[in-house]
């Protein structure tokens, strides 16, 4: 009996040969095997100039983020039982310029996020210090837990239309991140953050589409993350409008 | 992205028609903002203004209306636990409290109304 196989259609580009295209392959089908699988035999067994991302293999590292049949996923956690009977589209994320077959320049979306300071900002000598020991009760660990599961994996920024139509937006990654740090009772950073955020391309210019939150593979929900920081920012402003003197946290 | 980015998916179009449903509330708006000026002119005036409201083109273009008023209001109620932080005075809010809530509130206001208007035409 001949083994059963499913078909995938590759996004192939190579700066140095012809312009960008699809490239078919026929890969033995397993019951277990993510698309991850698959590209792997490609490059294993039948074309080793295939280029993409990939480490972990368990949906930690957040490298092989693709689009699959037109939807952001995380290949190493999209089975190909689930795309029968094929073919499957294997595709690089989109609104990411391309440099190579399924390997996306990340340099816009790493940029956006060191603008963010996407780490606890250490109270001043009058909150404890950078050295005093800052306790944390569970509720308010359970404030941003959620927010603190991103692994950058770049999926919510394929999915939103608004990163596509705006270069400068921050975006849902980055966002969701800083609203992380300023809800974190050890964090001082608010203030730091408060240019970005909260600029035109900062919170205002996502339009909640949501798309973000759906393709997330840790459920991190940044859309529900911006918005929350919407309402913070809008109260801050109003704060900072009727009390002008006093110092921000 | 080209200007037809929201027919791309179908959370998409749903997002676009969200957001198309001003268009029809703000068209609302403005009828009844010229009924109310019509009702302080000569009542044959206010009875043509009436009659074209009733036209059957514009009873349909008041049906798309309220579709989109309850699209808008119905997606809307279901996004808003997730955009509201997740405690209130140090205690978590479940999701079905904060969107029970906005219905009930629509419902006890929608109720409200039908009474006054029902009060008012039958004095």
């Amino acid at each position: 009996m001949s083994e059963k196989t499913i078909q995938l259609e590759v996004f192939r580009y190579r700066p140095d040969a012809d312009g960008p295209g699809f490239q078919t392959y026929d890969v033995p089908f397993h019951d277990d095997w993510v698309v991850l699988d698959a590209l792997n035999y490609v490059k294993d067994y039948v074309d080793g100039t295939l280029s993409y991302r990939w480490s972990c293999r368990m949906g930690v590292c957040g490298s092989c983020g693709m689009e699959v049949n037109g939807e952001p996923k995380l290949t190493c956690a999209a089975f190909l039982r689930d795309y029968l009977p094929g073919p499957v589209r294997v595709e690089p994320l989109t609104n990411f310029p391309v440099e190579r077959d399924l390997v996306v320049n990340m340099d816009g979306f790493m940029s956006k996020l060191d603008s963010v300071s996407p780490y606890i900002v250490p109270k001043d000598e009058a909150g404890g210090g950078p050295s005093a020991e800052h306790l944390q009760t569970p509720a308010q660990l359970d404030r941003y837990k959620q927010f603190s599961m991103c692994i950058n994996c770049m999926l919510c920024y394929a999915a939103c239309p608004v990163v596509g139509r705006v270069d400068e937006f921050i975006g849902p990654a980055a966002l969701a991140l800083a609203q992380r740090y300023n809800l974190d009772s050890r964090d001082d950073g608010r203030e730091r953050r408060y240019d970005v955020m909260f600029q035109d391309e900062g919170v205002w210019e996502c339009t909640y589409v949501g798309e973000c939150s759906e393709v997330c593979p840790k459920h991190v929900d940044p859309a529900g993350a911006i918005q929350q920081a919407k309402l913070s920012g809008a109260l801050d402003y109003y704060k900072r409008m009727l009390t002008p003197w006093a110092r921000r946290s | 992205m080209g200007w037809t980015w929201w027919t791309q998916k179908p959370a998409y179009v749903h997002v676009f028609l969200r957001e198309a449903s001003a268009v029809f509330i703000l068209a609302e708006v403005v009828l009844f903002a010229v009924l109310i000026h019509k009702a302080g002119q000569d009542a044959e005036t206010y009875r043509a203004y009436l009659d074209f409201l009733w036209h059957p083109l514009m009873v349909v273009f008041h049906i798309l209306a309220l579709a989109f008023a309850v699209w808008h209001s119905v997606t809307w109620f279901l996004l808003t636990p997730s955009a509201l932080p997740r405690q209130i005075a140090g205690r978590r809010v479940p999701a079905a409290l904060v969107v029970g809530q906005q219905f009930a509130g629509l419902a006890v206001v929608s109720l409200l109304i039908a009474l006054w208007v029902a009060w008012v035409g039958a004095t």
